[in-house]
This record gives structure tokens, sequence and C-alpha cells, in this order.
């Protein structure tokens, strides 16, 4: 009979105790898991790729509702400072890390970093020199080169290629593809090193290739800085109209030569993508454990006559507003 | 089940039923709520959404609105210009320019398409590309008073400036080195104004609005860019085929509600997506509290149903208890009056129940003491040793006076008196053996009397064979020769036996002529109270006690005329007897 009483008495303090919990609105049972954060670490703080990687990778945290911490190098700051900007975040309690690596020996580094702090790493938009074993997420340079070769090749008829790039890594990536794509069409893909992107120094050495290369019909240019000074050096040797020039990105002075005729088409990447599908990636690792450890982002190829149409204009304009 | 319950404990029995009972009624009642509830969440949800897209639709028509007052402020202004090239103008466009940084560009061109007047500088196209412009076209095409609305395009018309515009252009006529001329007149604003009005709709964490074009092509959508990239999709035939109005989409995992509202003064269709599972979050919250309060009444009702069971079963199980110290033979237990009304009548029927039961048992007592005294008189009646020693004394008197034949039948007499006394051990015998018992009796009697009366036995002739207690009729018998007839002379005693029937009732009479009895003597003897009393008390307690207090003797008696004794006892046949 005792017992009953104390069944009783524990049965009304629940009873209560369930009706207040029912009734308080306040307590609402915590369901909610830590947010994540993760870090993007850029290789620069300047330039359109940049910003959009850093705008794809900020909607697809809100998606996801983590948190993007983002760092950057400055332009004169040497490489090794992003090791110090990762090691920042992982000590502020970032747990996954999407890198654009500024030099080929970093990834070994902040990989052992990551490891050391439990976190997960995965490079975005880099040459294939500085992957090493991290998951990478950002454009196939072999298959963007051989994508522009192929379009030059294709619409000039040309069996001869002059292919103007200053010496780095995506520019190595990007010639490889050129000259897969050369071989597979049976022409010949003619290297043109530069010493540099812009200035008198680039505009002599490509006035050089000019010239030792009169029968060539397609030129083109690795870097889209490069673009603009091979427009230049054509115009001025009175080849415009004998050749077709094509280039790489979105930059001011390649847009430029899209829209007044000196330049055929451009490739792009898509880093609002890359930033995204990286981010993604990443979360996808993190909470699930698995992911391909390459996706790569396609590059698109678009002529100078569709850079205004609605579907290619912002990633042509990506920043425009 | 209910058979174990019915033949559980009664406790256990009032918490599971008033448990039970409590906990369908609260089920009931708490999914009628939750019912109730989800409807008005869901219906409140639903306005909520037609709400917030009513207002960001209108909000974006009121800014068009504006805008296209803004558009007519600078054609009155161009209008009323002495000259449109003047700088005059161009500093009062540009005081109401500045005012508004939503605006990326006024132009004013002819109707070939060359620029008259810009707030940006030269033009980079070409007239003939502005003359092919949609906005440009539009404008030329409506009357003069319209302001067209372009879609959203990238604006590239002057050198190294680029933006992302709506264009709103009108027909304008102006003044331009002294003659009059027409034209079109264009205002750009910044499409990120219209971005940043839209993104500031809320249709919960996950809902969002997008802004549709006349051709249904996407102009404004919070991930267009992912859209465009093929990363994200916008199934837009669906607004095509419900142009106006509101739908479920059910095709996704997740119910979307989806609103059309058409944006005044455009040909945009603002669309606003509301996720239902989302929205009817503070329906889960409702329902968790009715699971809560469910529960919560359950339990309480079981703390009740616990207590209410115990105050019902202690007063049950003490009254349980004492009963089974009466059936130990305790009758003196103390019953306490306890517990609700029909506990404590229980137990107050239970006292009364005892106390008769007391009295039952001493009555049971006493019966039982009566009946061994009635058993040990009827013994001594059928061996009554001064009977016997007086018939005796008679037979040898009448051998020796050589009246043998008279000893022969006291003799035979006595002995069929002592075979029906004796009746094999039996205590009930017929009618017939009863009166022929009296028969034998009477013969001794008178013959030892000397014939001081004479007797009549009479019986109807049903009457012979049914069953009467032995040895009832001779103290009746007795009692009339003794105290009625001894004192008469030869042959003036009168004495009448009688058996009949009456209806259910067996009446046995012994009438006599003797001296008869006052009432008091009657109640004297019927009380015991005077001598040869005895016999009479002794028969009517005895017939009581067999039969009932219904049954019994009445003396009906009158002094100096005589006495009639009756005996009434139930018919008992002969199928009936014990």
């Amino acid at each position: 009979m005792k017992c009953s009483l104390w069944i009783a008495l524990a049965a009304a303090l629940i009873s209560v105790g369930l009706a207040v919990w029912g009734l308080w609105p306040a307590w609402e049972p915590a369901r909610q898991a830590p947010q994540r954060v993760v870090a993007l670490v850029l290789d620069t703080d300047i330039g359109v790729n940049s910003a959009v990687i850093r705008q794809g990778a900020q909607m697809a945290a809100r998606e996801c509702g983590a948190a993007l911490n983002v760092e950057a190098l400055s332009g004169d700051q040497s490489p090794d400072v992003q090791i110090n900007l990762v090691l920042e975040q992982l000590e502020d309690g970032a747990s996954g890390i999407l890198l654009v690596p500024a030099d080929a020996d970093l990834v070994g580094r902040v990989s052992s970093l990551c490891a050391q702090h439990g976190a997960l790493l995965t490079l975005l938009d880099c040459c294939e020199a500085h992957r090493g074993t991290a998951p990478y997420v950002g454009t196939n340079h072999v298959s963007s080169g051989a994508q522009a070769a192929d379009k030059l090749l294709r619409d000039t008829g040309a069996k001869r290629l002059l292919v103007l790039w200053q010496d780095g890594g995506i520019a190595r990536d990007r010639l490889h593809g050129v000259k897969l794509a050369a071989l597979r069409a049976g022409a010949q893909a003619i290297e043109g090193d530069v010493p540099a992107a812009d200035g008198e120094p680039a505009s002599a050495s490509v006035r050089k290739f000019l010239r030792e290369n009169p029968d060539v019909r397609a030129v083109l240019c690795l870097d889209g800085a490069l673009t603009e000074c091979a427009a230049r050096e054509i115009d001025a040797l009175g080849l415009k109209g004998r050749l077709t020039l094509a280039g790489f990105d979105c930059d001011q002075t390649h847009i430029k030569c899209l829209e007044d005729g000196s330049a055929a088409f451009t490739v792009l990447r898509e880093p609002l993508a890359v930033g995204y599908e990286g981010f993604r990636c990443l979360m996808e690792r993190m909470t699930r454990g698995v992911t391909p450890p390459v996706r790569y982002v396609d590059a698109k190829v678009i002529p100078r006559e569709d850079i205004l149409k609605p579907e290619n204009v912002r990633l042509v304009f990506p920043l425009i507003q | 089940m209910f058979g174990r319950l019915r033949r559980g404990s009664l406790q256990l029995a009032i918490i599971l039923s008033s448990t039970l009972l409590v906990a369908a009624i609260l089920l009931v009642v708490m999914l009628g709520l939750a019912a109730q509830g989800n409807k008005t969440v869901r219906d409140d949800a639903m306005s909520r959404i037609r709400q917030t897209v009513t207002q960001g639709s209108a909000a974006l028509g009121s800014y068009m609105s504006g805008a296209m007052e803004t558009v007519a402020l600078f054609k009155s202004l161009a209008q009323e210009a002495a000259d449109v090239e003047s700088g005059d103008l161009a500093e009062r466009l540009q005081i109401v320019r500045r005012q508004r940084a939503d605006i990326a560009g006024l132009s004013v061109f002819s109707k070939g398409g060359e620029l008259v007047f810009s707030t940006a500088g030269q033009a980079l196209k070409a007239p003939a590309e502005i003359r092919a412009s949609d906005w440009f076209v539009r404008a030329g095409l409506a009357r003069p008073s319209t302001v067209s609305v372009s879609q959203p395009y990238l604006q590239d018309a002057f050198h190294g400036q680029y933006a992302w515009v709506v264009t709103l252009s009108t027909r304008v006529k102006y003044v331009r080195m002294g003659r009059a001329e027409s034209g079109i007149l264009a205002m750009d604003i910044r499409f990120r104004a219209i971005e940043e009005l839209l993104g500031k709709v809320q249709l919960g964490a996950s809902g969002y609005v997008y802004l549709l074009g006349p051709e249904y092509q996407l102009i404004y959508h919070n991930q267009l860019p992912l859209i465009q990239l093929g990363l994200k999709g916008e199934d837009t035939d669906l607004i095509r085929k419900n142009v106006m109005g509101e739908f479920f989409d059910t095709r996704g995992e997740r119910e979307r509600f989806v609103v059309v509202q058409t944006v005044d003064s455009t040909r945009w269709r603002l669309v606003g997506v509301g996720y239902m599972d989302e929205l009817a979050s503070a329906n889960r919250r409702t329902i968790r509290m009715i699971a809560l309060l469910l529960i919560s009444g359950i339990l309480m009702a079981l703390a009740v149903a616990i207590l209410m069971g115990r105050l019902i079963v202690r007063p049950l199980g003490r009254l349980t208890r004492i009963m089974s110290t009466v059936e130990g033979g305790d009758l003196d237990v103390e019953i306490p009056a306890q517990g609700f009304t029909e506990i404590r009548d229980l137990a107050s029927a239970f006292k009364r129940m005892l106390d008769r039961i007391k009295i039952l048992m001493r009555e049971n007592e006493l019966e039982q003491e009566q009946k061994r005294r009635y058993e040990l008189d009827a013994l001594q009646a059928q061996i009554n040793p001064h009977f016997l020693y007086n018939t005796l004394d008679s037979i040898v008197w009448m051998q020796e006076r050589g009246q043998n034949q008279d000893a022969i039948q006291m003799v035979t007499a006595l002995a069929r008196l002592f075979r029906i006394s004796i009746s094999k051990g039996r205590s009930v015998i017929t009618v017939a053996e009863e009166l022929e018992h009296v028969r034998n009796y009477l013969i001794i009697q008178s013959i030892r009397f000397k014939n001081k009366f004479t007797y009549t036995i009479a019986a109807q002739p049903e009457a012979l064979h049914l069953r009467t207690v032995k040895l009832i009729l001779q103290p009746l018998v007795e009692n009339a020769i003794v105290h009625g007839l001894s004192h008469f002379m030869t042959d003036e005693g009168r004495l009448a036996i009688e058996a009949r029937v009456e209806g259910d009732v067996l009446v046995l009479s012994v009438r006599d002529n003797g001296l008869g009895m006052s009432p008091e003597e009657v109640e004297a003897v019927m009380a015991r109270r005077l001598g040869g009393g005895i016999g009479l008390s002794n028969v009517h307690e005895r017939i009581q006690l067999i039969f009932g207090s219904g049954y019994g003797l009445t003396i009906e008696s009158e002094q100096d005329v005589g006495t009639l004794v009756t005996l009434r006892q139930p018919v008992i046949r002969e199928e009936e007897t014990p």
C-alpha cells in the first residue's frame, strides 16, 4: 500500500513537471547541432576569381547553416603566410579548410596541420602540381586548355597554333591540354613563353613570336592579361583580320578585346561553382565522411557575340551590379 | 483480460479503469485540439505567405511607380528646358539624380537613336544598335504618356560602364539648338535596388521569392547564379500553368506553397515559395505541448486513481480483516464506520448482521436446549414408570380377581401401546398410528379408572394417512382424564378425539366434558404454572419448534362444561416425511 502512495506521488510530480514543460514555450529542446566552422583561405585578396569563389562559398554556407571565415593573402605577402592563416583558423575552431594554395609546397604542410587539428582539407581551383593527395574541387585546367585549342583549331582550320603563355602552374596545365588537343587535331602547337603578362617585355616577346611565325593563323593566350598585349601587337603588325586570337578568363582587358573584336572567344572558369561546390563537398565529407577525391567544375567557352547573353552575363561580369 | 480484471484486485481495477477512462477522454480531446490546431496553423502559415508576397509585390509595384514618376519629372524638365543641351538642364537633372542612388543613368536619344543628352557621357553603341534596343522600340510604339519598363539587362551602351539595369523609357519632346524635336528619354535604374527590395522578403528560414518576366524567364532569384550554372533549378513551367493565385507543389521531398502575384506597373510576376514543414514548426510545438499535457494528464489521473483506490479499498480491507476475525469465532469485534457512505453502509449492515447472528445463535442455543428437554420429556412420556407400574398393578389385581378377559385386553393394549411408542425409532408416524396409540392408552386408562368415562375416536379417512409427531396426542388425553374426568362417576365422563383436515392444516382435537377451566387457569396451563400443564405446554412448544409459530395448541374451556384442546399442524404427507 505504501508503495502505491509513492507511485502516486511520483506520477503527480512527473505530471506537474511535464505540464510545466509543455506549457512553457521557452523550454524548446536544443535540437540544433553546434554550427560547423569552415575557413576559406585564398591565395590572393584581389581579382574577380577570388571574390567570386568567396561568393559561392558564402552561398553554400548559408544553405548548409555553417559559418564561413574567409582569409586571403595580400598582394605582397609571401605564400608562407598562408600557413599562418590556416593555423589561426584551425586554432579558432575551424573543422574544415578550403584552400586555394599560393604555392606547391604549402599543400603538404597544410595537410599535416589539418590532420593535427582533426580538420578536413579541400583544395580549390589550383594547378595539378599544387594538389598533392588532398581532395580537389575546381577547374580541370588541362581540359580547359584542350577545350580552347579545339575550338580555335576547329574555327580557323589552322594547322599551326601559337600559344602565348607566361610560366605558371595553371598556365602549364592549360598548355598541356593545348598540346594534347593539337596532337589530336594533327596540328602543331608553338610555345611562346612570355616573361611577363604585360608591359614592354611582354610586348616585345609577343612581337618576336609573331614575327618568327608569319604563317600562324591562330593565337591562343593562356593568360587574360596577355590577350590585350597580343591584340595590340597583332594590330601593330597589321595582322588583324588575318589572325584569330582567343584567351582565357574575363578580366577587364580581355573583355575589351572581346568587345572590339580583337579576340574571338574566351574560356571562362566558373569560380562561383568552385566556391559553392567546394564548400558542399567539404561539408559532405564532414557529415557523411565520403566524397569523391576530385570534383571538376567545367570551364565554358564564350564567343564574343555571346558575352551579353543573359546566361553568360553573370559569368563574364560576375561582380557587376 | 476483463475476466482476469474482474477476478483481480479491486484497487487495480479502479486504477486501471479510471486511468484508461481519463486517458481515452484526454486522447480524444487532445486529438481534436491537435487537428484543429494543425488546420489553424496551416491556414495561418498560408495566410502569412500570401500576405508577405502581396506586400513584396506591392512594395515592388510602389517602387516602380515611384521610378515612373521620376521619369515623368525628368520628362517635364526636358520638355520645359529652353535647350536640351544646355548646362542648366544637366544641372537640374543631376540634382534630382543625386537624390536617388538607384538611378544608374539618364539619357535622351533622338528618334534616330543618336545620343542627345546623357548623364553618363558619350554612348558607345551606334545609333542603329540603340534603335534596336528593346526599351527604345517599346517606347516608340507606346503612347506618349506611357512609360515602358524593360527587362533587366547589362547596360553597355557607354564606354567603360557596365551596369545591370532596368530601363524605363518614354517618348519626349525637347528643343535642341532652337528646334523642337522628339525622341526617347531613358532612365536606367540599378537592378540591385530591386534585388535589395526583394531580398528583404522573408518566407520562413528557407522560403524565398523570385521574379519572372513576361515570358516566364527568371529575372530575379536569390540563387540565380547557381541556377544559371545548372547547380540549382527552378521549375517555372508550374507558374506558366498557374499564372495567378496559389497552389501546392508536392513533387519534391518537401511540400511547397507557391503564391503568384503580378507586380503593378510591370509585366513581372512575383512568386513566393514557402515550405509547409517549416511553417508548421509551430504546429510541431503545439503537438509536442499536447503530447506532454496528455502524458501529464494520464499520470495525474493515475495518481488520483491510486489515491481514490486506496481510499475505497482500505476500509474494505479493514472490513475484510474484521470478517476474518468473525469467521474465526470472535463475534465481539468492533466495526468502525469509516470511508465513503456506501462503505459505511456496508459496515453498518455487517454490524447489524453480526448482531442478528448473535441473537440467532442465542436463540438457537435455547432451542437446542429446549429440544433436548422435550426429547427427554417425550422419552419420559414413553416410559412413564408410574403409568407402567399402575398398569401392571391393575393387571395383577385383575388376575387375582379372575378378570382374565380384562387382564388380557389390558396386556394386549399395553403391548400395542409400547410397540407404537417404539415405532422402530421413528419420530413421525401416521395419524392412524397415533390414534391407535391413543386408543390403546384409553383402553388401559378406562380399565384403570373403572369406566368413569367413555370415549370416541373419529377421523376423516384422508387424515389417517397424514403424518404427525409421535405421542403428541397422549399428553392431551392424559391431561383430560387426570384433570377433567377423574372426578366423574361411572360413565359420566365423555372424551371425544377427532382428526380432520382443514385445507392445509391437520387438526387433532381432544374434547372432554370435565370440570373445565377459567381463562386464568387456561393461561396458567399454557404458562406451565398449573400441575399437568407441563404436558400441554410441552406439546405446544414441540409443535411450534417443529412447524413454526403459526401452529400449536389452542385451549377452549368453560368451567363445568368442559375443555376442547385443538392441535394444529401442517398437512404432511408420506412423501414429505423428513
